[in-house]
């Protein structure tokens, strides 16, 4: 072990220490610490440390602790590696119990490649395909809406209405199959319309997760299709202020956005450096955050969408508290946003649909403004959040989230009220106020069993005004769950088993008698998951998840009734529905070598009840003309699909990436196929790794990149239902480079994006707005990142 | 049986807190149902037509469709009982055109509204045969719906009725507005006048096909 020491530590002036320690003393000393993100602050689970002199490898914990036992004093050469980081060796001299925390800078050679999480740390399950983009793979989404900066993953779609407003897709579903998690709070805005987007500042998220298929288990009902976790970085507890500055600027649209967030802390010891003197003030951190994005009309190939601007204003701020084994967080956020929809999609009546399809092009001016008119959609989301987490003896912890949300949504018609006495008031008002109360008792990971039990509640209330799109109500909700899992050396096995109560109480007035009607429904479920990993060897990792999901109707599936301007329709909701429930079984392979890396999975989603909107073959007249009507209807239904994507490194500095997603989604009560289905995909993309410049220290980690998106046509859709046939198979090309530029001490992340390159013209079936215009053109992105 | 509760002055103090909690979340604010409005209806069009050769020979001609609490049209239909027009031939009536929304009260004149938003707005007559589908009066049968109208109206309409629109609004180059207008008759005949109000922000140039449809109605008209 010597001998090794003195071979590897040749370069170290000090050879002399470790022959004067004389042979045969006892070596018991240790070297721990703990390993994290140098940007971030967050622990990186899953770093591998290895003691060149020792051979001894070892991997940070959950927490990132790392501990060495039973080494001799002298110097040692400690190399860190981690996906997505650049290695790192460190020369340690271990004298007595030894700590050396140490931070890993993101990887350059990474940029751009949506990685698995390797211990998937963030996720309550580990039997379901989960995908996370984080690091520099999020980088290159900045300044995009949370939607867009997701649809690079394998299995996952956007659903679009024009350029400024996207919904998650996850396996075929969306809206209210789809739940959002907040920085651990369950998104709750309005989800009454396809036009109703997330709102939130993936600027927060220092990593945006996607679990595939029915995860209802640890989140409650909804999560028929699957959950995006937006999440925020740990708050720091090193001494010191840091912080980030990002600028992204966009040719299409020449959109611009600017985030910038700062942190520090007062440690609540010494040993992270943070001195003694401050009294109560040790543990305390904190962050602000803030994001400014603002864009102008979009572009097509050809032509500009007029009035498709957007504004959005968002603040976030922090505070933690870690004292003794209490660890509190305060969090609050505000989300303003102000989007222009395309003044082309103003319809009077479904006439006016048919001549916008009959049309190449539209017929609004073609001419490029920042100024946002009607009509637009103005929201204001407010998030507060305390969490309190009690670390017990033994690992265990208590959890506890108490969350209020405000969502005020107003959306401007296309003109002013005629009446000039009603001022410039919008068209349609909602505003939703939700309180969530979370507990959770969660035991600690390391040991081969581990348990994680928890209640929640929550209760809401909505108010309308000016136009009828749903009515006032009233929600109450309750939940209990239990999930448990054996970590085994091959197989690791888990379950759950969850209860659901929900009760919604609407309060409108009935349409014939005039009088206030307060219809009450109830709904309960039991739901329940089983999987397992099986480690094949070889690199190979095999999943399997059996789930069930639920989901109530909504109370715009129950009462909805009026007019959908943008899409020339007329829905009616339906009083007597009942609840939809889901089946998921997905399997997936994933193998991981050292030059290829890749993940094949499978799944079957079998919805019993699943909720739509129905042609009724009939029309409404309305002053303006007639609009078909639409009714909330329940069918069973079948979504099957696969996901497979592939990296292969033939040599370091080439990767290539491949990835395929498919899916079949189909109606068996009537024999037809779901409208709105995602068409299949296929993404290839190649990047080389320039490297460092030669002139040491200047450029680094810089790379070019070529991706191509093919977009087959959707052959699938149903036979009626749909205005326009689906629109034609679609080719875009991209390209990118990127570099990071050392100035000093300073650190420049700059890269260059082109999506469409060719300014190819394009629609998509997913975007609603489709009938009325082509897709975006080609956009050049600029982004810049300064840490500090 | 029943055993008192016994809390000691903390506890007394957490419960009080809790209830207040409780109490204060829930106020019942949406509990109180709001009126539906719906800022640009318009329910009432009318045709005031007046024989240009005889100030005493005027009649009115109205087309109705009221709402109901949800902002969404009366079961019944439009009520278009009165939406006739009996003209004489080969005469030369002058032509206003009125509009209400019913659902304000007082009951808001929507034409006047229109005429200071000109520059955007746009009426568009199209005389149609009785035998062509048309929204109003009520179609029986088959749901089919009139095209846009083609601009210049083509010729020739088995209804044998001219209109030209007089007012013009203020765009650099003034384009024709419609709230008055000139109705020549010819012969004897009989059919539908379409009637309908296009909005145009930003593109009005005088043809129906720009912007979105406001109001879109039919009157039965008979020239003998």
């Amino acid at each position: 072990m010597l001998l090794a020491a003195l071979l590897f530590s040749g370069a170290m002036p000090r050879l002399g220490l470790a022959q004067v320690t004389p042979a045969g003393a006892t070596c018991a000393l240790s070297l721990a610490g703990r390993i994290i993100d140098q940007r971030t602050g967050e622990p990186l689970p899953g770093a591998v440390l290895r003691l060149a002199e020792t051979g001894t490898a070892e991997a940070a914990d959950p927490d990132g602790h790392y501990h060495f036992h039973q080494l001799c004093a002298g110097p040692y050469h400690l190399h860190i590696s981690f996906v997505g980081y650049a290695e790192q060796v460190l020369a340690v001299e271990v004298r007595g119990a030894t700590t050396r925390d140490i931070k890993l800078k993101a990887d350059a050679r990474q940029l751009g490649e949506v990685r698995v999480a390797g211990e998937r740390a963030t996720v309550p399950l580990i039997s379901q395909s989960q995908t996370t983009l984080s690091g520099q793979a999020l980088q290159q989404t900045r300044g995009r809406s949370l939607a867009e900066s997701l649809t690079g993953i394998t299995g996952v779609y956007s659903i679009q209405t024009g350029p400024t407003i996207a919904k998650p897709v996850i396996h075929g579903l969306y809206g209210n199959r789809v739940l959002i998690l907040n920085n651990g709070v369950r998104q709750e805005g309005q989800q009454w319309a396809l036009d109703h987007a997330p709102e939130i500042d993936p600027f927060t998220a220092t990593r945006l997760s996607v679990i595939k298929g029915a995860a209802s288990i640890r989140y409650g009902a909804d999560a028929i299709g699957g959950v995006v976790l937006v999440e925020p970085a740990a708050l720091p507890d090193t001494a010191g202020v840091g912080g980030e500055v990002n600028l992204v600027g966009m040719t299409n649209g020449r959109l611009g956005a600017a985030s910038a967030f700062v942190q520090g802390a007062v440690p609540a010891d010494t040993v992270r450096g943070g001195g003694r003197g401050l009294g109560l003030l040790h543990g305390l951190s904190y962050r602000v955050q803030g994001t400014l994005r603002r864009a102008g009309n979009s572009r097509s190939a050809t032509y500009y969408l007029a009035n498709t601007g957007l504004e959005e204003r968002n603040y976030s701020l922090a505070l933690g508290y870690h004292r003794g084994i209490v660890n509190t967080e305060l969090f609050f956020s505000r989300f303003d946003t102000k989007l222009g929809i395309f003044a082309g999609s103003e319809t009077g009546s479904v006439n006016d649909l048919r001549a916008a399809i009959a049309r190449d092009r539209p017929l609004t001016p073609d001419q490029f403004t920042y100024a946002i008119g009607r009509p637009y959609q103005a929201v204001v989301h407010q998030l507060f959040k305390a969490k309190a987490t009690v670390g017990l003896p033994g690992g265990d912890r208590v959890e506890a989230v108490f969350a209020r949300q405000t969502d005020a949504r107003s959306e401007y018609g296309s003109q002013l009220p005629y009446n000039p006495a009603l001022g410039d008031v919008p068209d349609l008002f909602l505003s939703l106020t939700s309180h969530t109360l979370d507990v959770a008792y969660v035991t600690a990971a390391a040991r081969p069993w581990s348990a994680t039990a928890g209640l929640a509640g929550n209760t809401q209330a909505n108010i309308r005004e000016y136009q009828y799109l749903i009515p006032n109500f009233r929600n109450y909700g309750a939940g209990a769950y239990v999930l448990g899992r054996h970590r085994g050396e091959r197989l690791t096995l888990e379950g759950g088993l969850r209860y659901d109560y929900r009760w919604l109480r609407a309060f409108l007035t009935d349409v014939t008698t005039g009088r206030i009607i307060q219809p009450t429904t109830v709904y309960q479920a039991l739901t329940g998951t089983l999987g397992g990993a099986l480690a094949l060897g070889h690199g190979l990792t095999l999943t399997t998840n059996l789930a069930t999901a639920w989901r109530p109707p909504t109370v715009n599936e129950l009462y909805a009734a009026g007019v959908h301007q943008s899409a020339a329709s007329y829905e009616e909701g339906n009083a007597s529905l009942t609840k939809e429930q889901a089946y998921n079984a997905s399997a997936s392979l994933l193998y991981s070598g050292e030059k290829l890396e890749g993940e094949v999975g499978g799944y079957v989603n079998y919805i019993r009840n699943y909720l739509y909107l129905a042609p009724a073959q009939r029309y409404i007249r309305t002053v303006r003309g007639a609009y078909p009507v639409f009714d909330y209807t329940q069918a069973d239904a079948l979504f099957k699909g696969l996901d497979a994507r592939l990296s292969y490194r033939p040599f370091s500095r080439l990767t290539l990436t491949s990835s395929l997603s498919l899916l079949w989604a189909y109606k068996l009560t009537t024999n037809d196929y779901l409208i709105y289905a995602p068409p299949n995909r296929w993404q290839n993309g190649l990047r080389l790794n320039l490297g460092d410049a030669a002139s040491p220290g200047r450029l680094r980690g810089s790379y070019v990149g070529l991706s191509n998106l093919l977009v087959a046509r959707q052959n699938r859709t149903p036979a009626s239902g749909d205005y326009a046939p689906a629109p034609a198979a679609y080719n875009l090309w991209g390209a990118e480079a990127g570099t990071i530029l050392h100035a000093g001490h300073q650190v420049f992340d700059v890269s260059l994006t082109a999506s469409n390159l060719f300014n190819r013209e394009y629609r998509d079936y997913l975007n609603r707005f489709r009938y009325y215009t082509a897709d975006v053109g080609q956009n050049i992105q600029l982004r810049l990142r300064v840490p500090f | 049986m029943f055993s008192t509760l016994n809390l000691t002055p903390t506890a007394r103090f957490w419960a009080g807190a809790l209830l207040l909690t409780g109490l204060a979340g829930c106020n019942k604010d949406e509990e109180v149902v709001s009126p539906s409005v719906a800022n640009e209806a318009i329910t009432t069009l009318t045709l005031t037509v007046t024989n240009a050769a005889s100030a005493t020979d005027t009649q009115t001609a109205t087309w109705e469709q009221l709402l109901d609490s949800k902002g969404n049209p009366v079961a019944s239909g439009p009520d278009v009982s009165k939406a006739n027009l009996n003209l004489k031939p080969n005469t030369t009536y002058n032509v206003t055109v009125g509009l209400l929304d019913k659902t304000q009260t007082p009951t808001f004149d929507v034409g006047a509204e229109i005429k200071e938003r000109a520059n955007i707005h746009s009426f568009f007559f199209q005389p149609l045969p009785t035998t062509q589908a048309l929204i109003i009066p009520a179609p029986t049968g088959a749901d089919t719906y009139p095209l846009p109208i083609p601009t210049p109206v083509p010729a020739g309409n088995p209804l044998n009725l001219t209109v030209t629109r007089i007012d013009t609004d203020n765009n650099k180059t003034p384009l024709p507005v419609g709230l008055t207008d000139t109705f020549v008759t010819g012969a004897a005949s009989t059919g539908y006048l379409r009637v309908v109000l296009r909005h145009q922000p930003n593109v009005k140039d005088g043809t129906f096909a720009p912007g979105s449809t406001d109001f879109d109605a039919g009157f039965k008209v008979t020239i003998q």
